[in-house]
């Protein structure tokens, strides 16, 4: 499976290399990844909580806030 | 009493020795010689005579070895020669040199000249309008004088020198020829250009030499629906940036890993243009300051149906200079859009 893929451009030269990331840049990216994922459910499962403790339904919270 | 020769040690009779016995005085002596010289005998034509060890008359006819030099014609180059004796011949292509660093090139086939060394700082070069194919020119370094000097083309293969420019100036082009700015306070300089692909973009070695930076992302698209673009600067993963915005991302947060939640891009559909995302980077080649990141995006949502405006600031905690930016998606791999980079003067 090929792996995520870096641009790198180098501005002082203005060479412009794509490649698949290297380990350590993949490791990094990966955890960028799980990170947002965790954070999105985090904030989803907030969100729920808040909506059924006001007892209005996600439509009528956005009604309230347009 | 016989005496013997002093060289060859033959038995010769004296007076007495033939009064007495002359037969036997002679026959001693001839069987004398003919021991000594039987190394002589035998042979077949055209061999030689050769010594066989080192004892006196100990020879040996052997073949004379084929490969002696009859003679040395001297050929193209050379000099002299003969047929016998001791036979001098001399090197013409050494003794046409003069002077040190000088060499030899043909001018065609089998003729040679000499080529006078260059001076200083010259390369040999072909040149096929030389009557010898070569030339000495100045090489690079010749036409660099100062430090901080620039080679360029003033024509198709001809080297000349830029000098330096004064602090503060950028190379530009004018007249087709690089020459130093002095770029005015407030100036933008376009520093990078490309498109959002991959999974990651980084934008490297950023000079040091503006006052800001602004970055201008258009048609920002991720490939997965409501992404968010997230940034780095330096490589810098750690917990050093802090996200203050406002619109759909109106936290304050500290110790993020990233200058994130700003913006967010609706996975590439018909309806989404993607969006316009501006940051500037204040002060950015300061050592001093932590830097502060001005937020500007305006994106379309992915699950919502209007446009997200966001604006806010980030601050990374740092004093060191900035020079890499990197972006990338909260979630999967960027679907389009471009980048440009401007120093701001």
């Amino acid at each position: 499976m090929a792996k995520p893929t870096i641009k790198i451009h180098n501005v002082e030269t203005d060479e412009v290399i794509e490649r698949e990331m290297n380990d350590a840049e993949l490791a990094i990216w990966e955890a960028d990844q799980l990170k947002a994922a965790t954070d999105e459910a985090t904030k989803a499962a907030a969100k729920a909580a808040l909506l059924s403790k006001l007892g209005i339904t996600e439509d009528e919270a956005k009604l309230l806030l347009s | 009493m016989a005496t013997t020769t002093p060289n060859f040690g033959w038995s010769v009779p004296t007076s007495t020795d033939l009064v007495k016995d002359g037969a036997t005085a002679i026959e001693t002596l001839g069987d004398s010689i003919d021991a000594s010289l039987v190394d002589l005998k035998g042979g077949t034509t055209g061999q030689v005579l050769s010594k066989n060890s080192n004892t006196d008359m100990d020879f040996i006819w052997v073949t004379d070895a084929a490969g002696d030099i009859q003679g040395v014609t001297a050929g193209v180059g050379i000099s002299g020669g003969g047929t016998s004796g001791t036979v001098t011949v001399t090197n013409d292509m050494a003794t046409s040199m003069t002077t040190k660093g000088d060499i030899i090139v043909a001018t065609g086939s089998s003729t040679y000249v000499r080529q006078a060394v260059g001076t200083n700082n010259q390369v040999l070069m072909a040149d096929s309008a030389q009557a010898d194919g070569v030339k000495y020119a100045n090489e690079a370094t010749a036409t660099l004088t100062t430090t901080g000097d620039l080679l360029y083309a003033s024509a198709a293969n001809t080297l000349a020198r830029r000098a330096i420019g004064t602090s503060g100036q950028v190379l530009s082009v004018s007249g087709g020829l690089p020459t130093w700015t002095t770029i005015s306070a407030g100036a933008l300089t376009e520093l990078a250009t490309g498109s959002l692909s991959g999974s990651s973009v980084s934008i490297s070695s950023i000079s040091g030499s503006y006052r800001n930076l602004w970055l201008v992302l258009k048609g920002f698209t991720p490939a997965t629906n409501d992404a968010s673009l997230n940034g780095r600067v330096n490589n810098d993963s750690s917990s050093a940036y802090t996200n203050r915005g406002s619109g759909a991302t109106s936290d304050y947060s500290i110790g993020n890993t990233s200058w994130n939640n700003l913006s967010y891009g609706a996975k590439n559909n018909s309806e989404s243009a993607g969006g316009i995302c501006v940051f500037e980077f204040l002060e950015y080649a300061s050592t001093s300051n932590n830097k502060m990141i001005l937020k500007n995006s305006f994106t379309k949502s992915g699950s919502a149906t209007g446009w997200n405006y966001i604006d806010g600031f980030a601050q990374w905690n740092s004093t060191s200079a900035i020079d890499s930016i990197q972006l990338f998606c909260s979630s999967g791999n960027f679907s389009s859009g471009t980048y440009v980079l401007y120093g701001v003067k």
